[in-house]
């Protein structure tokens, strides 16, 4: 298993580095399959830093990053104390409903559930929120 | 984005070629908003040159959206030359696809926005 764990502050000025330390973990896949994953990691994990940023003081909260080969799946999975709410599939409908030239109609949501083969999110009894992202990787695309 | 400038315009024949570069992505994008707006000027049509992103998330492609709704409200026709295979992919799960003209390069967006019989805004 490959595996990589990053613990930030959630704050945006971050987000390169991030960006950059998941493209090389996702080398090791092949580079449509990682092109796609990375984007949705991406969203999900600003999801997660604008939600810090709207509802607390996002420079002393941490968000937690997991990037995770196991066997033919890729896991992505981003903590923080903040995000959550609402339910998956009706933010999904309200983004395919809503005018396409809205400015905030979810497009980030549709766009990671376009992009992986499972998405879901949960909150923890602690409070902690949760989003995991699956996706089968085709294993004669994996770089050994 | 400290080396590299994120806009770039040119002016030619009255149409305004904005060529969009770095990272077009949250933590940049109220820099390239500031970036793009100063550099708007009045023309017949605006190409949005999307080849030299490096990377571009949901927020980058919520400006393209803020630049349609403005050239929209102005008259202008808005042109997205983009060759990216996942942003394209992007435009259509989004149906961003129905509202921008897209092509593949500076010459063919050029030809779209000098047909008289092109009609723009039409997906809306």
């Amino acid at each position: 298993m490959f595996e990589l764990r990053l613990a930030l502050a959630a704050d945006k000025k971050y987000l390169n580095y991030i960006d950059t330390s998941t493209l090389e973990f996702l080398k090791i896949i092949a580079d449509d399959e990682a092109k796609r994953f990375h984007f949705a990691l991406h969203e999900v994990i600003i999801n997660s830093i604008q939600a810090c940023e709207r509802l607390g003081p996002f420079e002393d909260t941490t968000i937690y990053i997991e990037l995770k080969l196991d066997d033919d799946q890729l896991i992505g999975q981003v903590r923080d104390p903040f995000g959550g709410g609402g339910d998956k599939e009706d933010y999904l409908e309200k983004s395919v409903k809503v005018n396409a030239l809205s400015i905030e109609n979810n497009r980030g949501i549709l766009f990671i559930d376009h992009l992986v083969d499972d998405f879901k999110w949960m909150t923890y009894a602690d409070g902690l929120f949760e989003v995991v992202i699956k996706k089968h990787v085709n294993r004669g695309g994996v770089r050994r | 984005m400290k080396d590299v400038m994120p806009v770039i315009s040119k002016v030619e024949n009255n149409i305004q070629t904005l060529q969009l570069n770095g990272r077009m992505t949250y933590d940049f994008i109220d820099q390239y908003e500031k970036h793009i707006k100063k550099g708007i000027v009045n023309a017949d049509g605006y190409i949005i040159d999307l080849r030299a992103i490096e990377q571009i998330d949901s927020t980058g492609l919520g400006l393209l959206v803020t630049l349609a709704k403005y050239f929209m409200n102005n008259k202008g026709k808005m042109v997205i030359v983009n060759t990216d295979a996942l942003i394209h992919e992007l435009f259509v799960v989004s149906k961003l696809d129905q509202i921008f003209k897209i092509s593949d390069s500076i010459v063919e967006s050029i030809k779209i926005i000098e047909d008289k019989d092109e009609v723009f805004w039409t997906g809306i």
